[in-house]
């Protein structure tokens, strides 16, 4: 895997111990930091919860897709998390969200490579049994690769 | 020859709903039977541009954006159906058989 790829196994975080779409925000953002993704948590959270204010980034089936393109993001990445109980995020159906994908874009890119990667897993997770997979799988290394092909192809 | 749907896609960020709301539509129109193009304007720019030629052809055309796109003069002289992205993601098989519905009343 090369070292400026979208998206890691690290990126994969189970079992994430929040009960609200900020605590949740808040988490990802705490992590972007962490792993480098990003210069600044509250950077982060404010451009997450800016494009939330548009209107809710909570789809169906359970999942959510949270996004931002600010400053404080130093590569276009994507994260996962599975959350420990469903969240009110809300959502398109009205169904807790338990998957989370949260794409990370710099302001200024350099090249439209990655933007892609992050638009063809877009379009995957309209997928019923993309969604399905990843719903049902409790294991990590499993997510990451699930979602890696989804990338990739 | 098969009926052709075309559209175009666009979000204020370009960067997940164009994408699902094209997937969906996508999908959709190819269930009912169509020949399809989305065009779609996000973050990566403007991709699978519809042409003049695109919209002369079409039967439907569609546009399910949140903002004004570019080009847009393009449709000024089409009958062009706006939708919410979210109802192009959560319900394009319903919101193309309305099209259809309005169209056959006409």
């Amino acid at each position: 895997m090369q070292e400026d790829s979208v998206f890691k196994r690290e990126y994969v975080l189970m079992n994430a111990d929040v009960s609200t779409k900020e605590e949740c925000l808040a988490f990802i953002a705490g992590k972007a930091v962490e792993f480098g993704i990003s210069s600044s948590v509250q950077g982060t959270i404010d451009g997450f919860l800016e494009r939330e204010k548009v209107d809710s980034t909570g789809f169906s089936d359970g999942f959510a897709i949270p996004h931002t393109r600010c400053d404080a993001i130093l590569k276009p990445s994507v994260m996962v998390v599975k959350t420990k109980r469903g969240i009110d995020w809300p959502s398109m159906d009205g169904e807790p969200t338990v998957v989370v994908f949260a794409l990370l874009v710099p302001k200024q890119v350099g090249s439209t490579v990655h933007l892609k990667l992050l638009s063809s897993l877009s379009r995957k997770l309209v997928n019923a049994e993309f969604q399905k997979s990843l719903l049902n799988s409790c294991d990590p290394d499993e997510i990451f690769g699930i979602i890696n092909q989804a990338i990739q192809s | 020859m098969a009926k052709k749907l075309v559209a175009l896609c666009a979000c204020t960020m370009g960067l997940a709903h164009t994408f699902m709301a094209a997937q969906s539509l996508e999908e959709a129109a190819k269930e009912l039977g169509y020949e399809v193009k989305i065009e779609t304007q996000g973050a990566d720019g403007i991709q699978n541009p519809l042409t003049p030629q695109d919209l002369a052809e079409a039967d439907i055309i569609i546009q399910a954006v949140a903002i004004t796109p570019e080009n847009n003069d393009r449709f000024d002289n089409y009958d062009v159906y706006e939708i919410g992205l979210q109802d192009a993601i959560k319900n394009a098989k319903g919101v193309i058989k309305e099209i259809e519905e309005m169209i056959a009343a006409e």
